[in-house]
């Protein structure tokens, strides 16, 4: 057994999929009701859990990390423990911190369900397994 | 006035008829009636009371000094016909029963002439069989019952018969009346004085005046009750003005609504067919703003079912991990319960080992088989060690980091029925949102039929003439009620104001009202003046009088009468007489008596029944020589023997009467007719004698009485 212990790590999305996380959040103050959205303002962490659930439920395959910088997604409140306790075998093979795994799958996860959304699919395909 | 004649029919003593002509052309007022008792001088007293007022008392009585007047005497009492008034005989023997009495008087007035007859057909046994008739004649007019009365009242007013019905039985009473001035002779002077007809007068004004005041009174009160009623009028009348006003208002704003209502109709009619989309578009555009709030909802309840998803898509991942980890947390515990109980079985197994003795406690005789026994538990204790060691060494996972792992991947299992949740609220958004799409859709269409400005025109015409007509249904609404309110504040109004009061009648009561007040007082004044005025008259004449009739005139300064006409004798010296005698008290009130007279001028004969009674002799003879005079009224005396007689009349040269008259009995005269008075008689039987020239037959037993004129020049 590898003594390699994964840390903690950051939680980023790539800049597109930051976009995309944008269109994706509703903001009442602007009136609009007939275009779909999927969460509030401010949830962006519920947004990288979406993604990361997408991402890591269907095993897509992990984004290259584009150049340029990286959107943090900030922690507060992240149960990143809870998410640890399943992730952590994965993390040593991969050697990759949990943050980074959970990034890379939430990277994966949202920009799937932009495509996804994109090319006119149904969302609840997605969520059903 | 001067009493001219009487005649007596069957009363008293008096048998048959019996005439006294007074008439005479002497001016000499006295006149006399002499006669023994039971005579009948009273009876002709009491003829005269009886012919003018229908009624004869007897004496009153003096009871604790106060007068109680006597009862009434009958004409006729089968019970007590020894005071009855008719003739003894008339009422046993005659058939039909009379008794009559007729007056004739001639004075200032005229020819008065009053018949008083008491008659039955039959036997009387009381007043109340006979029939009594009243006819009074003035100068030729005759007058019956009430209107007789009346007649005679005006020439002898019942409530001076005092004055001019002397008793002299009862001047003692007067006398005592008139030294502690009881109500009774304060009303005889008043009487005498004519104050009750004027104090009556002020009376009738008085209950005039009441009369008034309480018309004004009424007048006040419904005057405080119109103005209330007035003021609540007004009140009514106010709103009722204003009520009409508003229906005015409101009638003037339902004209101008239809006529903006027909204008708005006229216009709405010019685009007929663009209305058609209008109304379309409107309805459309209604729906979109509907829809927008629905999506809006709808939206927002999906993003709250949204916030699960990334855990209900984890979950499917998970959920597997999840079994297997609790299946092998549940035999982590399963294994943990067969542990403790086998641990538990061996120390139970030890502790029999360690305290199994041979030898037994209580009986203390050797254990069979004690050795047997100890090998079995040991067999037991190294079962139960093999299998506390397999089972202590089966199971690899640390069960406090399975029960950890467990507890991680928990926050991740969805709440139940959240994917059903998420899934409905997802389909109505898309419903809805497609909805949506297509009434746009639809709006877009209806555009290019009417334009946007023109949709708005129209619909803002509808909307006008909408509102219109809600204003028309208001403002009708409004008239109706308001009518309702006018009918019920003119109900009310008709009700609330006063009827219309003539205020000129109040304020005439008001000066009726005042004028008699001013009577009333100026009458006061008068009567209390005058009252003044006659007992200062009163006084001084009775004075006068008594000073005349008095035997010690030197003695005396007159007699004086305070406000209650309590009359008092006055020495010489200023000072009242204390303990007069009888007889000059008598002499007093004669005096008040005859002093009232005057003053009240009243012009009737004076009946002075017994006048003479406790006076002495100067008293007797002064009084004669005052009354009877030329100048004075009729004075008719009726003494009896002990009082005065002719002989002592005429012989002491006394004042001389008129006329007077002897009454006797048969047995009061030796051998004369009572008939014809001739002494030529001639004894024909016991107690009869025989006129010689009458030849009339006079029985001296007999009782009735017989009238002989006194002729003053035999």
């Amino acid at each position: 057994m590898s003594d390699y212990i994964p840390k903690d790590g950051t939680l980023d999305v790539s800049e597109t999929v930051h976009d995309f996380m944008n269109t994706i959040e509703h903001n009442p103050k602007k009136g609009v009701y007939d275009q779909l959205k999927l969460f509030g303002v401010n949830q962006k962490i519920e947004m990288f859990k979406l993604g990361f659930s997408i991402g890591y439920v269907h095993q897509l395959e992990f984004i290259p990390k584009e150049k340029g910088e990286r959107n943090t997604v900030a922690p507060r409140g992240f149960p990143m423990e809870n998410y640890r306790k399943f992730l952590n075998e994965e993390a040593i093979e991969r050697k990759m911190s949990i943050g980074g795994l959970l990034s890379a799958y939430a990277d994966a996860g949202l920009c799937h369900l932009q495509q996804h959304l994109d090319a006119g699919n149904d969302l609840m395909e997605l969520i059903e397994v | 006035m001067r009493l001219t004649y009487l005649v007596l029919s069957d009363i008293g003593p008096f048998r048959g008829r019996h005439i006294f002509d007074f008439s005479s052309k002497d001016a000499r007022s006295g006149y006399a009636f002499f006669a023994k008792n039971g005579r009948g001088k009273t009876t002709i007293y009491n003829a005269m009371k009886w012919a003018l007022f229908g009624k004869v008392r007897r004496k009153s009585k003096l009871v604790d000094e106060q007068v109680v007047e006597g009862s009434l005497r009958p004409v006729v009492d089968e019970d007590d016909y020894d005071h009855m008034m008719m003739n003894y005989d008339a009422w046993k023997d005659d058939v039909p029963q009379s008794m009559s009495v007729l007056f004739i008087a001639e004075g200032e007035f005229g020819k008065l002439q009053v018949e008083r007859t008491a008659s039955c057909n039959s036997m009387a046994r009381k007043d109340k069989h006979l029939q009594f008739s009243l006819t009074v004649s003035l100068n030729g007019t005759s007058y019956q019952g009430q209107a007789a009365e009346e007649e005679i009242a005006k020439v002898f007013p019942i409530e001076l018969e005092r004055f001019f019905f002397i008793d002299g039985e009862e001047v003692e009473a007067y006398t005592t009346m008139m030294k502690s001035s009881t109500q009774g002779i304060i009303d005889d002077i008043k009487s005498i004085l004519r104050l009750p007809s004027l104090t009556r007068g002020i009376e009738d004004l008085r209950a005039i005046k009441r009369t008034y005041d309480d018309a004004i009174e009424a007048g006040a009160k419904k005057q405080l009750l119109d103005t209330k009623k007035e003021d609540k009028a007004r009140t009514l009348n106010g709103q009722l003005n204003m009520v009409r006003k508003q229906i005015q208002e409101t009638e003037e704003e339902i004209q101008r609504l239809q006529q903006r209502q027909s204008s708005f109709q006229e216009q709405i009619k010019g685009v007929a067919e663009l209305k058609t989309y209008a109304d379309e578009k409107l309805k459309v555009d209604s729906q979109i703003e509907m829809l927008q709030n629905t999506l809006k909802t709808s939206l927002e309840t999906f993003i709250g079912d949204f916030s699960n998803a990334g855990n209900i898509l984890l979950w499917n991942k998970l959920e597997p991990t999840y079994n297997a980890l609790a299946e092998e947390n549940d035999g982590q515990q399963n294994k943990r319960f067969a542990l403790d109980r086998l641990k538990k079985d061996r120390k139970k197994v030890q502790e029999t080992i360690d305290e199994f003795r041979s030898v037994c406690d209580k009986c203390h005789q050797p254990v069979l088989k004690a050795e047997l026994f100890l090998k079995e538990r040991q067999v037991e204790k190294d079962e139960l060690d093999k299998e506390i060691k397999s089972l202590e060494g089966s199971g690899k996972t640390n069960p406090q980091q399975l029960r950890a792992k467990l507890t991680a991947l928990e926050t991740f299992q969805p709440n139940h029925g959240s994917y059903e949740r998420l899934k409905r609220s997802y389909d109505f958004y898309l419903s809805q949102n497609k909805l949506l799409l297509n009434l746009k859709e639809k709006q877009r269409n209806l555009s290019d039929h009417v334009s946007e400005d023109s949709a708005k025109d129209i619909n803002e015409l509808a909307q006008k003439s909408a509102r219109t007509d809600q204003a028309l249904i208001k403002n009708e609404n409004t008239l109706r009620d308001l009518r309702f309110k006018e009918d019920e504040f003119e109900t009310k109004y008709k009700t609330a104001r006063p009827k219309d009061s003539d205020s000129d009648a109040i304020d005439i009561v008001y000066d009726l009202r005042d004028t008699i007040q001013r009577f009333i007082v100026a009458i006061e004044g008068t009567v209390k003046s005058y009252s003044d005025k006659a007992t200062e008259e009163v006084q001084k004449e009775a004075s006068k009088v008594f000073l005349q009739l008095s035997n010690a005139p030197a003695a005396f300064s007159g007699i004086r009468l305070n406000k209650q006409f309590k009359a008092s004798i006055y020495g010489s010296n200023g000072r009242p007489v204390v303990g007069a005698s009888s007889g000059m008290e008598v002499i007093m009130t004669l005096s008040i008596i005859d002093a009232l007279r005057t003053v009240s001028g009243l012009d009737a004969p004076v009946f002075f029944d017994t006048p003479a009674r406790s006076l002495d002799k100067d008293h007797k003879n002064g009084m004669l020589n005052y009354f009877w005079r030329d100048d004075r009224s009729q004075f008719l005396i009726f003494a009896h023997s002990g009082e005065f007689t002719v002989d002592e009349i005429i012989n002491e040269d006394l004042a001389v009467f008129n006329k007077a008259w002897e009454l006797m009995w048969p047995e009061d005269l030796e051998m004369t007719c009572i008939h014809c008075w001739s002494k030529d008689v001639e004894h024909v039987s016991k107690h009869k004698n025989r006129c010689n020239e009458c030849e009339n037959i006079t029985n001296s037993h007999s009782r009735q009485t017989a009238v002989k004129e006194v002729n003053l020049h035999e």
